[in-house]
């Protein structure tokens, strides 16, 4: 079997991250799928498409954590991910490839009010499932209909779903019906706390952050890799994660060696913005760093980051990061890897070892074009004459 | 850093193969500096580079000294290349090699290799660039980085080693038990012999295990090795016998390092032992004051060493190091060699044993699995019989009573050492020889004598009874042989000129029987196309007058045309068949047909055809004949006699009968013609349409089927014929008989409780 990898695909400001297990089973963590029309946008969908299991002829992944609803988290869910009955699936819905989501993880914390569509049909879609498990209906457990509630009810009560209910401070180790012996997931937000939390950022600081756990072999004592997920999370979340993850004891779920910077490398992390009036990071989201292992990386999934006014990604908070991990192990996705002018996706290998790049692929010594060259796809002009 | 390099000189000449300019170029690009060009010998050139290696954010598994930098030598044969892939080396000359697998152990002071591929690394790179080769070389050192070069788990990877200069052949496991069951005499501590024999002096030099030396055979052995060393050197039967020693390391010392010099002379090899622990004094004494016992100055020599865990592909963690020893009187001086003798190393190759055989064919078949009975060791028999042998399944018992001819080497597996043998005989014999080895369970015959073959017990101890025999008359035998009654039966035979394949597996409890799977396949004709047209051609062929013509099997005469490959596709493809079948068997009865298509272009197709159950009954006059009826005809006549309620209606049987087998069967029922009359106590079968109806089925099935009998029913009984009957049949006897070959006059009657057949 193939080492499990956890890919951060660069989306500019927004988050899609891709975790796959060594049995193939894919875990989606929001989308931020744009228009490809340029020639410098990396195809997200396309590699979704080439990246995830298909049963039937039809793509799935086995489970899709919305960590809130902006727009950078899910653009793209209606058009490119199924929404309905899964019996339904049609076959003109595989020739547009729209992947079924098996598993749903749903905060219904999040997304009370309209902001965007894409939101709105995550919300939609998870009503629907929620409503077939209330009736408990004959398909709720088929793959498309399964959901699980993340952290506590909005103004609609779920309590006799509780069932379906995971909460800060459990560990997860069951996706899409499979129980998982080297993968878990410890849940840290959002809290009860966040149902006060008022104000613009709402949204961001009841986002879902989780602590995905990697091991290579079941008798293996600590883990081999732990990547830290948090949406668009803020200093005041993360003061509260820290606070209630010592108070419970559970300190190893705050290790890491993977930060996907919260907020797309905002200072919101380190303080209330703007960052002039806030210059020094908060003491609790530097000692959140602190927990990091040997070569931990920091992702900032983010457009490139200018020493200049912008926020995110903010200039300062890169320098927060850059004095806990050093320079070489803050990695931008919008700047890591670029090929032909498009940023590639940043990809770990989970090692016993930790993370690792992935292998180089060899070439072979024989080649054939294919159909998917410019050269194809552009006119090619010969001859001697003026053009 | 020091590196290996470094002590390499500049080489001055010119690179001519205009390959290696081209790698060299690439490897310049990808270095970003001008390579060095350094003199390796040998016609090689070495080029030293840095490699980069992503290691894993944790640390180094088991803290390697692996680094994100490695410095490596591409080594480039300066005739061979591309041909021959570039060797590479660690340039460090601190690199951990100790510790790592897929390393070849290092000689002549050069720093140790990497195995960067697990077959043939010339065949890889024929497909590959030397940038391939580089990525190979970094993704070869992230993986030792990361603990995931052994690829098989936590099993230890045993020595790579090279510069073999012969081979020694043995079973593992039987030497193993040497050190680990005591099964040969301890002539010192931990120390004993074992006997070997050159088979050829040609070829690559080669040690065949013979035997264990024990208590009980020493004496006996050593006497035999003597009979033969007494034999003229000229005489081919003599064989050339070597007495060989095993010496071992005791349970306390278990050594991980994968960097063992392996000895070249009598020097290292002293040092060696003392490193394992092994004690060669014992050793020495024996070979020095027993050297007359070998007749050969070389002989091999077994070291086993322990290793933490089992190696991969065997069965323990015991590695043994194969050495070959060169001594000769002059190396000797009392109990001591006095001369640094030069020691060469040995390849091992396991043995094929029966169950590799079965695991390599991918048919895993249990080692104590039934015997099967084969009759018939010709061109397909043989075939068959080979491509089941080379799977592993050996427990077979052949019987052919022929001998091989030098046609039939056209056709046959064996070749013309065997003429003159008997087939059965001279197959048994190669299928030992594939296995060397084993006790190999093949037996073989030229029949079932003294009625044999008519006993229950002589199939008992067998599973399946295939029939390549090609016989007629012993189809005919199979067919009605009471004895086989617990058995699974399968008969394959060649018709149509060498291009129709044909085998027939019976059903459950052998129903279908392999000539109700006949009368079925030929009964096809009338719908099938071609069947049709191959039954018309074989008829054509026959050109003969009677009703009934002999559909060509086989291929047993020294006249008919038909190629060896015609032979082994038919072969293979029943052979697919059986070792399916002998997995796992089916119930149904099936026709397996693969059809040559050798027309404009040559094509092969095969067909499977389910048949189920025959309904049998005996003849209510005359329990020796059995009327065998095709599934669905007896649904067909009790639908027909409903129908009719109180008014008597019948119609007319189509089959055939065979007079050997006394057996009628029926393929299928003509409705009565429109001319016949019905009434609650008569039925006329009239004939309207009839003769052309049977002279169709008749020409579709080239003679196969055609008219056979007639029924009628008693919807209210009785049971058996009435005195209108009996006059019918008179009458119809006195036509059948004046045939030739006569037809039985064959009368079914259908009442309420059910059919009741008649034949006369």
């Amino acid at each position: 079997m193939a080492n499990a990898t956890i890919q951060y695909y660069p989306v500019g400001n927004g988050d899609t991250s891709l975790i796959t297990l060594e049995d193939k089973t894919t875990i989606l963590v929001d989308c931020n799928i744009r228009n490809c029309d340029d020639d410098e946008t990396y195809d997200v969908k396309k590699d979704l498409l080439q990246s995830v299991q298909y049963r039937n002829g039809i793509p799935y992944v086995d489970v899709f954590i919305l960590t809130h609803g902006d727009q950078d988290h899910c653009r793209g869910f209606k058009k490119n991910f199924y929404q309905g009955a899964p019996e339904k699936y049609s076959e003109a819905d595989k020739k547009d490839g729209l992947i079924r989501v098996d598993t749903m993880w749903f905060s219904p914390m999040i997304a009370e009010e309209h902001t965007n569509d894409d939101e709105d049909a995550y919300q939609l879609e998870a009503e629907r499932r929620l409503a077939l498990h209330r009736k408990n209906d004959a398909n709720k457990d088929n793959p498309g209909n399964r959901i699980k509630i993340i952290g506590y009810d909005g103004s609609t009560d779920y309590k006799d779903l509780d069932y379906l209910r995971a909460k800060p401070g459990d560990t997860v180790n069951r996706f899409n019906d499979r129980n998982q012996v080297l993968f878990s997931i410890f849940i840290h937000a959002p809290f009860k706390e966040h149902l006060e939390a008022l104000g613009d950022d709402k949204k961001n600081s009841t986002s879902i952050v989780f602590q995905a756990r990697f091991k290579n072999t079941p008798y293996q004592q600590d883990f081999s890799t732990l990547a830290m997920f948090g949406g668009d999370s803020d200093h005041t979340s993360w003061c509260i994660i820290l606070e209630k993850t010592k108070k419970y004891r559970n300190e190893h779920a705050l290790k890491w060696d993977l930060f996907l910077s919260p907020h797309h490398c905002s200072w919101s992390f380190f303080n209330e913005r703007p960052q002039e009036e806030n210059p020094d990071p908060k003491k609790t989201s530097l000692e959140v760093l602190d927990y990091r292992r040997n070569n931990a990386k920091v992702i900032a999934s983010s457009k490139k980051i200018l020493n200049d006014e912008d926020n995110p990604p903010h200039y300062e908070a890169k320098q927060e990061y850059v004095k806990k991990v050093t320079e070489g192990n803050f990695l931008n996705t919008t700047t890591y890897n670029v090929v032909n002018k498009i940023p590639q996706p940043i990809i770990f290998e989970v090692t016993s070892q930790g993370i690792v790049k992935p292998k180089q692929t060899e070439g072979a010594a024989k080649v054939a074009g294919g159909a998917g060259l410019g050269i194809v796809n552009s006119p090619s002009k010969y001859g001697n004459g003026k053009v | 850093m020091e590196k290996f390099s470094d002590s390499l000189p500049v080489f001055i000449n010119n690179i001519e193969n205009p390959e290696i300019q081209d790698s060299l170029k690439l490897l310049c690009q990808i270095q970003g500096i001008q390579v060095k060009v350094l003199d390796w010998g040998n016609g090689r050139i070495a080029i030293p580079i840095e490699i980069n290696i992503d290691l894993p954010s944790l640390g180094n598994f088991e803290d390697l000294d692996i680094r994100g930098k490695e410095p490596i030598i591409l080594v480039f044969d300066l005739v061979n290349y591309p041909v021959s892939a570039p060797r590479v080396y660690t340039d460090r000359l601190d690199f951990p090699k100790n510790n790592l697998a897929h390393l070849y152990v290092a000689v002549n002071n050069r720093p140790p290799a990497f195995c960067y591929v697990r077959g043939n690394a010339d065949e890889w790179y024929a497909n590959k660039r030397i940038e391939d080769l580089v990525i190979r070389i970094s993704n070869w050192l992230r993986d030792a980085a990361t603990g995931e070069l052994t690829e098989n788990g936590e099993q230890y990877e045993p020595l790579r080693l090279e510069g073999y200069t012969g081979s020694i052949i043995y079973d593992y496991d039987t030497i193993l038990t040497v050190i680990t069951n005591k099964t040969a005499v301890e002539f010192g501590d931990k120390f004993s012999i074992v006997l070997f024999e050159r088979p050829s002096s040609k070829g690559r030099y080669t040690y065949k295990f013979v035997k264990l030396i024990t208590n009980k055979n020493a004496l006996t052995t050593i006497k035999e090795v003597d009979e033969e060393r007494k034999k003229d050197k000229e005489d081919i039967t003599r064989k050339r016998y070597y007495f060989g020693y095993v010496l071992w390391s005791g349970e306390d010392v278990v050594k991980r390092e994968y960097e063992i010099n392996i000895p070249r002379s009598w020097e290292e090899f002293k040092l060696f032992c003392e490193y394992y622990n092994i004690k060669h004094q014992e050793f020495e004494k024996f070979i020095t004051t027993c050297n007359k016992i070998n007749e050969y100055i070389y002989f091999p020599v077994i070291i086993g060493i322990r290793r933490p865990s089992q190696l991969i592909g065997y069965s323990s963690n015991i590695e043994f190091i194969n050495l070959r020893f060169n001594v000769t009187s002059a190396d000797i001086e009392g109990e001591k060699i006095v001369n640094n003798i030069s020691i060469d190393m040995l390849s091992h190759n396991q043995p094929l044993t029966q169950k590799l055989a079965s695991h390599i064919s991918g048919w895993d078949i249990a080692l104590d699995s039934e015997r099967h009975v084969v009759f018939g060791c010709g061109a397909i028999g043989s075939k068959i019989i080979m491509h089941l042998a080379r799977s592993g399944q050996t427990n077979l018992t052949l019987i052919d009573p022929d001998y091989i001819s030098p046609h039939n080497l056209v056709r046959h597996t064996l070749f013309g050492e065997d003429e003159g043998h008997r087939k059965a005989e001279a197959l048994a014999e190669k299928i030992k020889k594939i296995y060397p080895y084993e006790q190999t369970n093949v037996t073989h015959g030229p029949s079932f004598k003294d009625g044999l073959i008519d006993q229950k017990s002589t199939f008992e101890k067998h599973n399946w009874v295939l029939d390549f025999t090609a016989s007629e008359a012993f189809f005919n035998k199979l067919a009605t042989l009471k004895s086989l009654d617990e058995n699974k039966i399968a008969s394959a035979s060649i018709s149509d000129f060498g291009n129709l394949g044909i085998m027939y597996k019976e059903g459950e409890s052998r129903n279908p029987r392999v000539d109700d799977l006949q009368a079925y396949l030929y009964s096809l004709a009338e719908s099938n196309k071609n069947i049709q047209d191959w039954l018309q051609r074989e008829q054509k062929t026959a050109q003969s007058s009677s009703l009934i013509v002999q559909v060509g099997v086989g291929c047993n005469s020294e006249t008919t045309v038909l190629s060896d490959d015609k032979i082994s596709s038919h072969a293979s493809y029943f052979s697919g068949i059986l070792k399916r079948e002998m997995t796992k068997s089916t119930k149904d009865g099936k026709i397996y047909l693969n059809n040559i298509i050798d027309t404009e272009d040559y094509m092969i197709e095969t067909h499977v055809l389910n048949v189920k159950p025959f309904d049998i009954f005996q003849a209510v006059n005359d329990s020796s004949w059995t009327i065998r009826f095709k599934s669905g005809i007896l649904e067909q006549l009790t639908k027909e006699f409903l129908l009719a309620g109180q008014t008597e209606t019948g119609g007319v049987f189509v089959g055939v009968c065979n007079y050997k087998t006394k057996t009628i069967h029926i393929t299928d029922s003509i409705k009565a013609p429109i001319d016949s009359k019905r009434s609650s106590t008569q039925f006329v079968r009239g004939y309207h349409g009839l003769a052309k109806e049977i002279s169709e089925i008749e020409n579709s099935s080239g003679r196969q089927i055609g008219y056979i009998g007639e029924w009628h029913t008693h919807p209210e009984g009785p049971n058996f014929l009435s005195k209108q009957d009996l006059v019918s049949v008179q009458q119809h006897k006195k036509e059948c008989s004046q045939l030739q070959p006569p037809l039985p006059v064959f009368l079914s009657i259908i009442t309420p409780d059910g059919i009741f057949p008649y034949v006369f």
